[in-house]
């Protein structure tokens, strides 16, 4: 890496044009991503056509601030009404919203901001020092080992449903279901109940939005009975500047954790944001030695855990994107298409090639990042307001964004019926004790476990090699123990069950329960009370 | 918890249902001879960011300039291109929604995942043309002394079912790589076929040695051939390409294949001729224009303009082609 190309690309990027697309890129990230159903993907194909005028450095910053903008933007809609604004976000809704029914909004937003921009800083640093060394890593995971972390990740489902281990599968194995709904990876039709809507299958997001935020809004209408005004308070809308560096400053094992977690995780293709949220997620909470039970009812280092993996995925995922050439999601595949559209093709040899441009991409992704935490800061007290709305008001306005959000997704009316039938599911399923997040997790992950379990064995039909490759073989090992560990304590919390039943009314706490007690709430209370 | 709280749920929930039935009704046309007085929504039934992606809204761009109207695209991907094209077919077939596509269309049609296929809509016009380039990793290319087509298909001939090939079910590589081997005299299912989502995947499974071959075409495979990973072994069109000089073209090596994949637009089937022609008017226009013709040049197609007629020749050739070879094809 030469001194010369960085300082070259720091011109570049510094240039007062180029630091005001990127901010302005920054700007419209966040409100794409803040919206339910609105996309930063969406964002940059708006975008794509600008980047033409421009030259490819510069073209290139407005998209990486429009990327690193959206993927900060999901906390929000998350954090401040319990809806995630994209995928990524679904595990900050939960610390993020019970600390804003706490009435401590601007905290969760401030740590969620202060997370997501020490995560954005610190995958750029390692995209910067081990990009090209992780890229030719990456290639060591081919279907099996992506089918084996992906497995992994899957039985996080156990740890996100408490002593409901049942409820849990149950909801995990709907959302895998409900994946395998359209084409098969092998070319055939299936759950497609003669319906030509259902051929491509169930887009995550308007599942992901009818599931958490509709049913979130009918209990909701349900709760504007008895409260017709907000949960926050003016005094309260304020960022605590000192309270969120102290919270900062003690989950900081916990952002250094979280975003390697991320960086790492989102090199690789399709896994990507999603999976490296849970697991970050569930690291946290396993770490947290003082008070495990306070995680889902609005610690601080579930917020931190969430936004610290989903904004360091994208130094993550530039990895592959710069140094194999390989795009790793849609997002990349459009920055990619502006780069060939530049007359730059995106290869291995491109760091040879193109020096200055590539660190130019380290350099705006740190600028974003800054960015990202000037507007979110500035933005913070008219955001954190939507807390005072009351609730007959909000209630009706984001049910149709997230209509518009979901119509615009795909341009297709069918969209919306998704959101209002799993909407009426997501309501249902929380009025029964079902936790919804497995579902989602399920739902995301189902279709690549299928697709690499079916690649691996159209390579190799030697089902032993899930086994026999080291880092496949590790994975499965790690899955088998999360389910051990969540079996044992699934029994125990039965037991204790059945226990407070035969005695009635000297419900004995249980030390070691506690923690297993403290997820169920977060999945179910919350959405109760 | 209040007990009418479910009901006031329904409530909300047939206000959405409302919300969503508005979004249905289709704008009606007004006058037949002043077309096109508003947008046209282009479909493109792939993801953004593809090597397809690219090229359409390069070719929409270019002709609303001509058309006076903005030619909107608009990507509705899945299901090997199905539910975009289903989406089209369902319009009103008025010229103001139109599916921009390529042989996927008969791809889909003949593997059987869904009942349409080209006769279902009205050609428009024929855009751009791209060569296939059926290319295998370097490393299985020094290993076992591949120079070229003939010594590949040598191989294949003598260890069937060796080779691990990259395609997406019913897709245009997929048919591409079976006319080569059919055309060669082989059995299409000799090659152990391995099914990714699109070509980047492909090019990443070719450099970790998942797979030894693939179809790519120049813009996406020309770093990785540059770098050595990848050795195209023909190229799959009339000419040799200006970008590749050297590369003999697949017939040139004894086998008759010269099928391009041939991007174009097209329309419901019941669109009225002359709406059709205003369109097709304006790709022409488009396409002919010399600073669309350097641009796509650079993306490394062709710009190749077919009126409606030319056009509906070619895609019947075409398709009596995949037709032949679509029993073959199912069953890998």
């Amino acid at each position: 890496m030469d001194l010369v190309h960085i300082l070259d690309a720091a011109g570049e990027i510094l240039a007062p044009m180029t630091l005001l697309s990127i901010m302005l890129g920054v700007f419209f990230g966040i409100i794409a991503g803040s919206i339910p159903g609105f996309t930063f993907t969406m964002a940059l194909v708006l975008a794509f056509p600008f980047t033409f005028a421009m030259g490819p450095i510069p073209g290139l910053a407005l998209m990486v601030g429009i990327y690193i903008g959206g993927l900060s933007g999901g906390l929000i809609a998350g954090t401040l009404l319990g809806i995630p604004g994209t995928p990524s976000s679904v595990v900050t809704i939960f610390d993020g919203y019970p600390m804003t029914k706490n009435g401590e909004p601007a905290r969760a937003l401030g740590i969620g901001i202060g997370a997501s921009v020490i995560g954005t800083i610190l995958g750029a640093i390692v995209l910067f020092l081990l990009g090209p060394l992780i890229g030719r890593l990456t290639l060591n995971f081919g279907p099996w080992e992506i089918f084996s972390l992906v497995l992994f990740a899957l039985t996080l489902v156990a740890g996100l449903s408490g002593d409901h281990l049942v409820k849990g599968l149950i909801s995990g194995l709907l959302g895998v279901l409900i994946a395998m709904i359209g084409v098969a990876p092998t070319g055939q039709l299936r759950f497609n109940f003669e319906n030509p809507q259902l051929h491509g299958g169930l887009d995550a997001i308007p599942v992901l939005i009818g599931l958490f935020a509709v049913s979130q809004l009918l209990i909701n209408v349900e709760e504007s009975r008895v409260d017709t005004r907000g949960t926050g308070s003016v005094h309260k809308i304020r960022l605590p500047v000192p309270r969120v560096l102290r919270d900062l400053w003690r989950e900081k094992v916990n952002v250094g954790r979280s975003s390697m977690i991320g960086t790492f995780v989102g090199t690789l293709p399709a896994a990507g944001a999603e999976s490296a949220n849970f697991i970050s997620y569930d690291r946290a909470q396993k770490a947290e030695k003082k008070e495990p039970e306070r995680y889902g009812k609005g610690h601080p280092g579930g917020i931190v855990a969430s936004e610290a993996s989903n904004s360091s995925v994208a130094g993550g995922a530039f990895i592959p994107t710069i140094s194999l050439g390989i795009p790793g999601d849609v997002a990349q595949a459009i920055m990619m298409g502006a780069l060939i559209l530049h007359g730059i093709a995106p290869g291995p040899g491109l760091f040879e090639r193109e020096p200055v441009l590539v660190n130019s991409v380290y350099l705006s992704i740190i600028v974003a990042a800054v960015g990202v935490l000037i507007i979110q800061t500035l933005l913070l007290p008219f955001l954190a307001r939507v807390t005072l709305v009351p609730k007959a008001v909000l209630v009706p306005s984001v049910l149709v964004m997230t209509a518009v959000g979901a119509f615009a997704l795909n341009n297709r009316t069918f969209d919306i019926w998704l959101v209002l039938v799993f909407g009426v599911i997501g309501y249902f399923l929380v009025k029964l004790g079902v936790p919804l997040p497995p579902m989602i997790l399920g739902l995301i992950l189902g279709g690549t476990m299928e697709q690499s379990l079916i690649r691996a064995l159209q390579i190799d039909d030697q089902v032993s090699a899930f086994i026999t490759r080291p880092i496949s073989g590790i994975f499965l090992a790690l899955a088998l123990a999360s389910l051990i560990f969540a079996l044992c304590r699934g029994i125990r919390g039965t037991q204790r069950r059945l226990q407070e039943s035969s005695d009635q009314g000297t419900p004995e706490q249980d030390d070691d329960a506690d923690g297993s007690e403290a997820e169920t709430s977060h999945l179910t209370d919350t959405r109760t009370t | 918890m209040p007990k009418t709280g479910p009901l006031s749920a329904l409530t909300l929930a047939a206000a959405l249902v409302a919300l969503s039935a508005c979004a249905e009704g289709d704008v009606e046309v007004t006058a037949q001879d002043d077309f096109p007085n508003t947008g046209i929504e282009m479909v493109i039934p792939y993801p953004p960011g593809g090597g397809s992606d690219e090229l359409f809204r390069m070719m929409a761009r270019h002709a609303s300039e001509e058309l006076g109207v903005e030619i909107t695209p608009t990507n509705v991907d899945g299901a090997t291109a199905t539910v975009g094209s289903r989406q089209v077919l369902d319009s009103t077939p008025d010229g103001y929604t139109i599916l921009a596509s390529h042989q996927v269309i008969s791809g889909a049609y003949h593997n059987e995942i869904v009942d349409y296929g080209f006769e279902s809509f009205e050609p428009i016009a024929l855009g751009t043309v791209t060569p296939h380039l059926p290319s295998i990793s370097t490393e299985f290319a020094q290993e076992h002394g591949i120079e070229d087509l003939q010594d590949f298909l040598d191989h294949v001939e003598a260890n069937p079912d060796d080779v691990n090939w990259g395609f997406t079910t019913g897709s245009e590589d997929h048919y591409s790589i079976a006319a080569i081997l059919d055309g060669a005299g082989l059995d299409p299912g000799s090659l152990n076929y391995v099914n990714y989502d699109g070509t980047g995947p492909q090019y990443a499974g070719v450099v970790a040695g998942e797979i030894q071959g693939m179809t790519g075409d120049y813009a996406s495979a020309q770093g990785y051939i540059e770098d050595g990973s990848l050795m195209p072994l023909g190229i799959v069109a009339e000419d040799r390409d200006d970008n590749l000089p050297e590369l003999l073209t697949v017939e040139e090596q004894g086998v008759d294949h010269t099928l391009t994949v041939d991007r174009g637009f097209f329309a419901p089937e019941g669109t009225p001729e002359e709406h059709i022609e205003v369109i097709a008017e304006a790709f022409e226009a488009a396409i002919n224009s010399p600073d669309f013709q350097e641009e796509v040049e650079a993306a490394g197609s062709y710009a190749h303009f077919l009126g409606p007629e030319e056009y509906q020749d070619h895609l019947d050739d075409l398709d009596e082609a995949m037709a032949s070879l679509a029993d073959e094809m199912q069953e890998f």
